[in-house]
């Protein structure tokens, strides 16, 4: 049972929006005076999201405006034009998330997991290893691992038999953090012409998305065309591209790519800039570092298809990976059949 | 004198009229993919370079019709589920795919491939045998015509891994037999289909993390808990014969290579003489208790041994699949009880239970009589219960299925009366 304060804890669980369905609260009725502390909470949620993410925690004082202020964040978020703060702003709520249900009990977690995603859970079956508690199936399990990069994730790791993986309670709650950002990501993501009403509260909220310089556009390093990159070096560019969050290999694989296919250190810089979790000092030391201009004065290259397979990103092979052991040849090969 | 463009449309004619009588008489045995009205078809016809695709049948009737009256060479259907088959890529709606597999020799590494395969170089048309290099050692060029033959042991080696596949697939994954579908491909492999529900909605992404485990990339040996039991003994933790999935099969697969073993074979995957002894000196592991823990403790198996046996066990265990047709979620493949234009053998649906005892070169084979034809050349090769050639230049008659082999593979011209 899902009581009133998990519902404030949990607001995106099935139930908690039965909840605010039920209360039929429009657009409007939110800056008359009873509800303007949803307001005020939804934009706290926000502030802290972006800003502090680790200052988020549920304030259990007053479920109601608990629960409500989370579809109101929601709601405001997706009237803001930008794909990266809605992408932080989804990071920071489901990672508050999973932090807090990796404390409550495992019949809890199954009990979200079935009830708000749909999950396929076989808990405590027969010959389950001590230290796993549920058996999920695969299906529900590969969805959402997709942006995992710690290779105890991937499949082949697995205990996998009849279709269902072993996974620890820990684990589901960060599975769940997954489903939970997918959901908000997708929520954010409805363009919503902003409410008249709401004016006001979206210029307080798009000065809080300014005060963290955030890059939208995109520029090709040095002329490298996308088309041109190998499918693994264009998967991570793609991803870096949405604001995602790429691996410390990944990363050394992009740059390396980008420093050895001719790009200058000022455009990788640039390009980077727009990554979710920029740091400038740290990338400006890697792509120096890479392109060998400190440390060992040794350039760097990218690493071996062989060791893109190992680490599991190597992505959907093409005729071309067929033929080729190196991404950096499969970049010389597009080139030369171009110049033909 | 016939010139070579000449001869090649003769002989597409003439196979064109020889698929054409095949299908008058044998178009029930083309089998429909499930929800036929969801499919996009594909066709490829003699005439050279020229594809029919989008093409959509309600009915299996329309598609026999369809193809006895077209008479092409080789007939795809989607693995994928369209609103509309017959829009352009774009708006077609997509609705889901069938999980699909393709194992082919191509991508089995034989030695007899070096025996029976040649490459030639499109811009210098210098040629060698086996697969083409990555750039031509000659004018550094990447583009070749691979000529390749399919052999009983090369088709051997691909029945080995669809079986294996299947083992996976079943066991692992938990897929219903009765929701696996295995075609011979008519040519060099097979096809394996997941035709459920479960699996339709599957993204790329999804299927690729499908595909890695099929082929155990990314296993990470860190987690295999190796340690050091005591003195010079390294004993493995993390592994049991018991375990599901991967660390199941590599524990079974590494007691196997410890009972198989011969010195020569444990020399030649890197293991140092100590090792060889004590894993020799062990007569009998039992791969189905796990009591037996003595395969565990190897006398002078250290982390690197260790290492060593994990590599090659994962080398035997790993599904040598065609990664990319996995991936792909619009990707058209063989309809079944139709006839490969690469060789005139059927492409055809096969029970699981009879997979074992399957054999391409009696069972696929499409036409009966015989025929006279001109061999340019054709190495030595099996059809039905009978050996042919090697052939160099000369005039034969034949069997037709085997003339047809021969004629589609370009090694044969008809001989006109």
């Amino acid at each position: 049972m899902i009581s009133e304060r998990d519902k404030a804890r949990y607001p995106f669980t099935t139930e908690a929006a039965d909840y605010v369905k039920k209360l039929r609260i429009e657009i409007d009725d939110l800056i008359t005076d009873p509800y303007k502390p949803i307001l005020k909470r939804a934009e706290e949620r926000i502030r802290q999201a972006l800003l502090k993410p680790d200052d988020l925690a549920p304030q259990e004082q007053d479920p109601s405006i608990e629960i409500l202020s989370f579809p109101t964040a929601i709601m405001l978020m997706a009237c803001i034009d930008n794909e990266n703060v809605k992408r932080r702003y989804a990071v920071a709520e489901s990672k508050g998330f999973s932090k807090k249900l990796k404390d409550e009990s495992l019949e809890k977690v199954i009990g979200i997991a079935q009830g708000t995603f749909d999950w396929n859970i076989k808990s405590k079956g027969q010959n389950l290893r001590e230290t796993y508690e549920i058996f999920l199936h695969f299906i529900d399990y590969i969805k959402n691992i997709k942006n995992m990069n710690d290779l105890k994730w991937k499949l082949t790791n697995r205990y996998l038999k009849d279709g269902y993986v072993e996974i620890t309670k820990n684990e589901a709650a960060r599975l769940i953090e997954e489903e939970v950002q997918s959901k908000i990501l997708e929520k954010t993501k409805r363009k919503i012409e902003p409410p008249k009403a709401l004016k006001e509260i979206l210029e307080t909220i798009k000065q809080i998305t300014m005060e963290k310089p955030v890059f939208d556009t995109f520029d090709t390093p040095s002329g490298i065309k996308v088309e041109n990159m190998p499918p693994c070096i264009k998967k991570l560019f793609d991803t870096l591209s949405a604001g995602g969050r790429l691996s410390h290999l990944g990363r050394f694989t992009l740059t390396s790519f980008l420093v050895n296919a001719g790009a200058t250190e000022e455009d990788v810089m640039n390009f980077f800039k727009s990554a979710s979790d920029f740091d400038e000092n740290k990338t400006k030391y890697q792509i120096e570092h890479i392109s060998g201009r400190k440390g060992g004065k040794t350039k760097y290259k990218p690493p071996k298809c062989d060791t893109l397979k190992t680490h599991g990103l190597c992505f959907s092979p093409d005729e071309i990976c067929n033929r080729i052991a190196h991404p950096l040849t499969y970049y010389r090969l597009k080139i030369k059949a171009l110049k033909k | 004198m016939n010139s070579l463009k000449e001869f090649k449309k003769i002989t597409q004619t003439f196979i064109r009229s020889k698929f054409s009588e095949y299908y008058i008489k044998n178009k029930n045995t083309i089998l429909a993919p499930s929800s036929i009205e969801n499919r996009e078809f594909g066709f490829f016809l003699f005439a050279e370079n020229i594809v029919i695709r989008h093409k959509t049948f309600q009915k299996i009737l329309e598609l026999r019709n369809f193809i006895t009256n077209i008479v092409p060479s080789d007939v795809y259907h989607s693995a994928a589920y369209y609103n509309d088959p017959e829009a352009p890529m774009d708006k077609k709606g997509w609705k889901g795919s069938d999980l699909i597999f393709d194992i082919d020799a191509d991508h089995i590494e034989t030695e007899c491939k070096k025996k029976h395969d040649t490459w030639s170089c499109i811009d210098c048309k210098i040629s060698g045998l086996g697969k083409p290099p990555q750039y031509c050692p000659k004018c550094g060029g990447f583009k070749f015509n691979q000529n390749s033959w399919m052999c009983s042991h090369c088709l051997e080696k691909a029945k080995e891994e669809i079986l294996k596949l299947i083992d996976l697939i079943h066991l692992d994954f938990g897929i219903n037999l009765e929701n696996i579908r295995v075609n011979f491909s008519g040519h060099r492999g097979y096809h394996l289909h997941i035709d459920s529900q479960q699996v339709r909605n599957l993204d790329t992404e999804d299927r690729k993390e499908i595909v890695d485990y099929i082929v155990g990339t990314g296993l990470d040996t860190n987690l295999l808990d190796i340690w050091e039991a005591s003195g010079k003994i390294k004993s493995i933790g993390g592994l049991s014969p018991n375990d599901p999935g991967w660390r199941g099969r590599l524990a079974k697969r590494i007691i196997r290579i410890f009972s198989d073993a011969d010195k020569e074979t444990l020399k030649s995957i890197g293991l140092k003489p100590q090792a060889i002894d004590s894993i020799l000196s062990l007569q009998t592991y039992n791969s189905n208790t796990n009591q037996d823990t003595s395969w565990r403790m190897i006398k002078g198996t250290g982390k690197h041994t260790w290492n060593i046996l994990i590599q090659r066990a994962i080398a035997l265990e790993s599904v040598g699949i065609d990664t990319v047709v996995t991936t792909d979620i619009h990707r058209l493949i063989r309809v079944a009880g139709t006839l490969n234009g690469k060789t005139g053998l059927k492409a055809m649906k096969i029970e699981i239970e009879e997979l074992p005892e399957f054999n391409p070169f009696k069972q696929a084979v499409a036409f009966d009589g015989y025929e006279t034809i001109h061999i340019e050349e054709a190495p030595r090769f099996m059809l039905g219960d009978q050996e042919y050639g090697p052939y160099n230049n000369v005039n034969e008659k034949l069997p037709r299925s085997a003339a047809l082999l021969l004629l589609c593979k370009r090694r044969a011209h008809p001989v006109m009366n």
